[in-house]
């Protein structure tokens, strides 16, 4: 009876059939009236309550491990990466493939956690200073071996304020080579996002000598990138595809890759895409297009997993004033968005809804029971118009100004979530203008604030890099960070993250983010929306690649291959 | 002597018309909101400190005038600058997508000529069933947008059929023109219906002239009618609404490549003004705009051969 009905709820839910059907086929099993309707309202949540055989949305890492070997895989992205240079590299499809090339000293794997790579060990001899031993053995894809001046020289990149990733840099005194296989890097401050970091580009180790020779034409199709990954850039042409071909002598011996050679084909339309992926002439991609998932869901031509995802959607609050400077406001908003709805409807049923902001998951690199404990304790996602109403009628004349939401112009998602927001508004007697940001502007009211001037509050889909919370929290509430716009001050939070920053034992840590986390909940220092989770999809030749976030800092097509022998 | 002069004074034009649209493009992308940083980035925040240190990196901070004047005095020295986003030389970047353009507005030009003017022809002289469902089709093919006629495509012959590939512009000359047949056929469609539509009526026209009556009278036989009296005077609307249907593939060959994932200059002209990235977008527009000078050139001289009436005279047309 039980697989029946999972049966039932995997098919209906996936698409295969309507809803006269399931009523149908529901009552041959016996199941009518009261039961349906739980039924029912157990598929609409995403979260069934029977022990369903597809994971729930977002808790997926593994997708079943390759035991062959594949000539030629052929990857969709959804456009062209601006260039292979990883101190460049800050965004999803470089990153994608440019993970498989360049290696860091550590790395985020598919549990998300961090684990050594390039560098064998870490000791911290004093809270300033962090040494790092290098792995021996490893060489780069010209056959010379990787050297502790390497790590040094690249390290020291990011230096540079032009490198991307030179924010993981800010308390970094000095980096230097203190053994033949050893190099420090001297915080001028205690810093513990800094270590974890090194799992992203901000670790990154490239050929000295070949970076100085290529300038600055290094990363670009003219000076293709040699590191130490389990590929080799191969060719760049311009505008249609980029190939990597297997390194024979990869280090990590226990993870050799059984992909000869990946194509990636850049692919911004997202009908052709999910027709691609559908007649095989694409074997995978990760981040498929939410518009196509009900199709790839339902296809025989491959599987589609949900992976587990660091990417959060809230809403940000721009500015020192207006109804929103109204803690009362603020949460009436939130209390009259329905998130759960917005989680199927804008990410078509790939994502979760989202409690906290700042803390995206409750299981984070460390600290996994206390925080999903803190995560069980958080108010729940649900609409409440009575209080909602209850407090715009107590906040007074600052409910009646009409307030801005800014979505980024011809971005689907962000207007979807701006209409959902508006009417919320709308239905608890508040009133909300939206105003649509030239795409390629939108960027700038993270950074200007004459950009934001006028505009209560923006629409924002981010990820954090590392399970560490408080790479994104830090910046965002602490009193004159650079993400701090609305002003948030609350010295209990400050306190506790000021000491967080500083603090090297896990338990510890963890413990006094989440005290944070606790207060950031009722204080809503910014609205979270959504948890959206990865779509991977693999085609039917190929399996193995990891289903969740890493993608972006794991070297993922190594473990790709043929799910047989 | 003439001919020269027809040349030079196209010429002089094109040089003219180059400069201006190209003030005029940068100073519409400059005046438009945004910067290349946010695709580079993806629009994920970045400190305040790195802007400031890319913006200097690429002279964003300085004023319009200069960085004009800046671009322009390296384009007369052969040099069309590096591309904001990719990093890259901008003739490198052209070059790889130039090809596929090229081919694919020329296969797309061939069929519109090919089967604009058969069909046109079939339906004015056979009328009846033939002229029914010809006007029938065109007129449905009008009415067809470039991507709406791309995605039925790849629905029926990709993912249906398995005939012809959804994306790439393959490599080496079958190749491609495996690849490209969908694309062109979904670029010419609504072309190869106009022209057959005009074709139609042109030689309708013709047909009903008195000269065409008076060679009937005199008992010319009517394969000679057809091509002398009523094809070649019919020739001339429709080398003027062909050679502008062509010249006009240019710019509509973005929403195919778009859709078939190819790697052509009109999808990269839309991402490049997407993502502000000005060298670039300069470089393509001011390619498209010779491209259709050349072209609108080629018809005005086809005008000659075709009707000795309006033979080039000194390049005042």
């Amino acid at each position: 009876m039980s697989d029946d009905l999972n049966q039932l709820r995997t098919d209906y839910l996936g698409g295969h059939m309507t809803r006269r059907e399931l009523l149908r086929r529901a009552a041959v099993i016996g199941l009518s009236g009261p039961a349906l309707g739980g039924f029912l309202a157990a598929c609409a949540s995403g979260t069934g309550t029977t022990t369903s055989s597809a994971p729930a949305i977002g808790t997926t890492v593994l997708t079943p491990p390759a035991k062959g070997e594949v000539d030629r895989v052929s990857w969709g992205l959804f456009y062209e990466p601006s260039g292979l240079d990883w101190i460049y590299d800050y965004n999803y499809e470089e990153n994608t493939v440019v993970t498989n090339i360049t290696e860091s000293l550590l790395r985020l794997t598919p549990q998300l956690t961090i684990e050594p790579a390039l560098a064998a060990s870490f000791s911290e001899t004093d809270p300033l200073k962090k040494v790092y031993q290098i792995r021996p053995g490893v060489t780069f894809h010209d056959g010379s071996p990787m050297t502790a001046d390497d790590v040094v020289f690249s390290l020291r990149r990011q230096l540079n304020p032009n490198s991307f990733w030179n924010f993981a840099y800010v308390n970094v005194k000095s980096i230097d080579k203190t053994g033949p296989a050893e190099v420090t890097v001297t915080m001028k401050r205690p810093d513990e996002v800094f270590h974890p970091l090194l799992a992203t580009p901000a670790g990154g180790v490239g050929k000295a000598s070949y970076i100085k020779a290529k300038g600055k034409s290094y990363g670009t199709p003219s000076g293709g990138p040699i590191g130490t990954g389990p590929f080799a850039f191969k060719s760049w042409a311009q505008g249609s595809s980029i190939v990597l071909t297997r390194n024979e002598s990869y280090w990590d011996s226990a993870h050799a890759p059984k992909v000869r050679e990946i194509d990636f084909s850049f692919i911004p339309q997202e009908s052709t895409m999910t027709t691609a992926l559908l007649s095989g002439e694409i074997d995978g991609a990760y981040h498929t297009p939410y518009s196509g998932l009900d199709q790839l869901r339902g296809t025989s031509s491959g599987k589609l997993y949900l992976g587990k995802s660091l990417i959060f959607t809230e809403i940000i609050i721009a500015g020192t004033s207006g109804p929103l400077a109204d803690h009362r406001l603020r949460t009436a908003l939130l209390l009259a968005i329905d998130r759960p709805a917005l989680a199927k409807t804008v990410y078509n049923g790939a994502a979760t809804p989202l409690k906290n902001t700042v803390v995206p998951l409750p299981e984070w690199g460390y600290g996994h029971a206390q925080a999903a404990a803190a995560w069980a304790k958080l108010p729940p996602p649900t609409v409440d118009l009575t209080q909602a109403k209850k407090l715009v009628a107590q906040a007074g004349p600052a409910a009646k100004q009409t307030m801005t939401i800014a979505t980024r112009a011809s971005f689907q998602r962000y207007i979807n979530i701006a209409t959902i927001v508006q009417a919320a508004a709308t239905q608890i007697g508040l009133s909300v203008k939206i105003k649509p940001i030239a795409p390629n502007s939108y960027g700038d009211l993270f950074f200007s604030s004459k950009a934001r001037s006028g505009i209560d509050m923006f629409i924002s889909e981010n990820y954090a890099d590392i399970p560490e919370p408080l790479e994104i929290l830090y910046p965002a509430v602490i009193p004159g960070q650079f993400y701090n716009y609305n002003g948030y001050n609350n010295p209990a939070v400050t306190s506790d993250l000021n000491q967080a920053v500083k603090e090297p034992s896990d338990p510890k840590r963890a413990s006094l983010v989440l005290s944070a986390q606790a207060v950031l909940a009722n204080d809503l220092a910014a609205l979270p929306l959504a948890n959206p989770a990865v779509p991977l999809f693999l085609g039917k030749r190929i399996t193995g690649a990891p289903a969740s976030f890493c993608y972006l800092y794991y070297p993922w097509a190594r473990d790709l291959g043929a799910p047989g022998t | 002597m003439r001919i020269a002069a027809f040349i030079t004074g196209r010429l002089a034009g094109l040089v003219a018309t180059l400069l201006v649209m190209s003030f005029i493009v940068y100073g519409a992308l400059y005046v438009a909101p945004g910067s290349p940083i946010d695709t580079i980035t993806g629009g994920r925040p970045l400190p305040p400190k790195t802007i400031a240190a890319i913006n200097a990196e690429y002279g964003f901070d300085k004023p319009f005038l200069v960085r004009y004047v800046q671009w322009l005095g390296n384009v007369l020295h052969g040099d069309f600058g590096q591309s904001i986003v990719f990093r890259e030389n901008v003739s490198t970047l052209l070059a790889s997508r130039i090809g596929t353009t090229a081919f694919l507005v020329a296969y797309a030009a061939l069929l519109i000529i090919l089967f604009g003017v058969i069909l046109g022809l079939l339906s004015a002289l056979r009328k009846g069933r033939a002229d029914t469902a010809i006007l029938a089709t065109t007129t449905v093919g009008i009415a067809t947008p470039s991507f709406v006629a791309a995605i039925v495509m790849i629905s029926v012959f990709t993912l249906t059929l398995h005939w012809f590939p959804a994306i790439g512009a393959g490599a080496g000359f079958t190749d491609r023109l495996w690849h490209l047949t969908m694309p062109a056929a979904a670029l010419a469609l609504a072309g190869t219906a106009y022209v057959a539509r005009l074709t139609r009526s042109a030689t309708n026209e013709e047909l009903g002239r008195e000269h065409v009556d008076t060679a009937r009278g005199r008992g010319v036989p009517e394969p000679l009618i057809i091509r002398r009296h009523v094809l070649r005077n019919a020739l001339i609307p429709i080398t003027t609404v062909g050679g502008l249907t062509v010249a006009g593939l240019i710019a509509g060959s973005v929403v195919v490549e778009n859709a078939f994932a190819l790697n052509g200059l009109g999808s990269y002209l839309v991402t490049s003004v997407e993502q502000k990235d000005f060298p670039v977008v300069q470089a393509i527009a001011l390619l498209l705009v010779a491209a259709f000078v050349v072209v609108n050139t080629i018809v005005d001289a086809l005008y000659g051969l075709i009707d000795p009436r309006v033979r080039v005279t000194g390049g005042d047309r």
